[in-house]
């Protein structure tokens, strides 16, 4: 039977130490939730890291660059490139502040972005009739990249299954080993 | 074959054989599995006696078994992960700028929980892997089992520590005592990795009877 080693040391372990050994596991996932929400507050961002996507930003930033995000108390300048996402739908995009507009009462930003590797500006990637995204629609102002790594997460986002193994393996392998 | 068999049926009615049947019978009536574990790996090797310990204190020397140091570490633990998790949730959910305080407050409580759960098994657990009293006669017994290894070496400490609360007219005595065996883990294991439960039994009530009575033993 598969896994059946493991089973037997599940059944072998009384109540105490099956908890121990969940909690084991569980310290695992809180622990990384924590480091990451924790850095989440820190850098002032939603996602303070993130993995490019696309090649809308060659030759700055290639498919697989990692980027690490942070929210300046300042307001966001033309030239800065930002990640943003626009209302209802999911994946964050990042792009080049090309056009901006202060409102000199409320201070509010009207921000217009475009890829430097994409021959028009962004206005036909935000929703219909939207011509502006504001400074609430911003995640973070990239501060810094590291090359390549990201392919990992883009493997796995083409390819879900893999996450579910990859995390069905560690879970387990935690699960029945002690220490 | 028939020969065989005729031989086996016969073997009770034989009496020079019934030594060896015996103790056949016996084996079922033990009703332990063996204790396999990989003796390359120092870990499990202690894993595996200080599980045994435990089931021998619990078992075969009737004393109660006293977890508040289990509890209270696993009362730490998943409280810490109950607050990372809804933190976590409640993020989830939230837009990332209104759920900053509670993720904030998550945070704090998670790291707190786990630097006490640290400090707790530091200072308090230390090494102890047992726990456990017996009361006789209104006088209560209480046993203390500590284990160490070193790192890269095959012997093991077993530290037995007990506590003789004594009533005597009103008065209570107290009376303690503390016996240290260490022995190679091969004393216990063969190249196999099989545990010999037996001879393990034989080594913990001989610390038990030493740290009760008080006598050192003279060999040594």
């Amino acid at each position: 039977m598969l896994f059946e080693d493991e089973i037997r040391f599940l059944r072998k372990m009384n109540k105490r130490q099956l908890a121990q050994q969940i909690l084991n596991f569980l310290m695992i996932i809180s622990s990384a939730l924590m480091v990451w929400k924790g850095l989440a507050l820190y850098t002032n961002s939603e996602s303070p890291i993130v993995v490019v996507l696309s090649g809308s930003m060659e030759p700055a930033f290639y498919r697989g660059d990692l980027l690490f995000l942070g929210m300046p108390d300042e307001p966001i300048r033309v030239g800065d490139i930002c990640v943003f996402k626009i209302p209802g739908r999911d994946v964050p995009i990042v792009h080049r502040v090309i056009k901006l507009h202060d409102e000199k009462e409320t201070g509010k930003q009207y921000i217009l972005t475009k890829g430097d590797n994409n021959q028009v500006d962004d206005r036909g990637l935000y929703n219909p009739g939207q011509l502006w995204i504001h400074r609430e629609h911003i995640i973070g102002k990239v501060r810094g990249f590291l090359p390549y790594i990201g392919i990992i997460t883009i493997l796995m986002n083409d390819y879900p299954q893999l996450k579910f193994v990859l995390i069905g393996f560690l879970g387990l392998y935690m699960l029945v080993n002690r220490e | 074959m028939g020969q065989i068999l005729e031989e086996t049926e016969a073997k009770p009615l034989v009496p020079s054989t019934e030594e060896e049947n015996s103790k056949t019978e016996e084996k079922p009536t033990e009703k332990e599995e063996p204790i396999i574990v990989n003796n390359s790996n120092l870990i499990d090797l202690k894993n595996a006696c200080d599980d045994y310990i435990q089931k021998f204190f619990v078992s075969k020397a009737n004393f109660r078994q006293n977890n508040t140091h289990t509890d209270v570490k696993l009362v730490l633990g998943y409280l810490a992960c109950a607050f990372a998790l809804s933190g976590g949730y409640y993020g989830h959910i939230t837009p990332f700028n209104e759920a900053k305080e509670v993720t904030f407050i998550c945070i704090i409580a998670y790291f707190v929980l786990n630097t006490l759960l640290i400090l707790y098994s530091f200072i308090y657990e230390k090494e102890i892997i047992f726990v456990g009293s017996c009361v006789e006669n209104d006088n209560k017994y209480t046993i203390t089992i500590q284990t160490n290894t070193k790192r890269y070496s095959d012997i093991y400490n077993i530290i037995f520590e007990y506590v003789e609360k004594e009533k005597q007219d009103s008065s209570i005595k107290l009376k303690d005592s503390k016996y240290t065996i260490s022995k190679s883990f091969g004393n216990w294991f063969d190249v196999k990795g099989v545990m010999d439960i037996e001879k393990f039994e034989r080594d913990l009530s001989e610390g038990l009877e030493i740290v009760k009575t008080g006598n050192k033993p003279h060999e040594q």
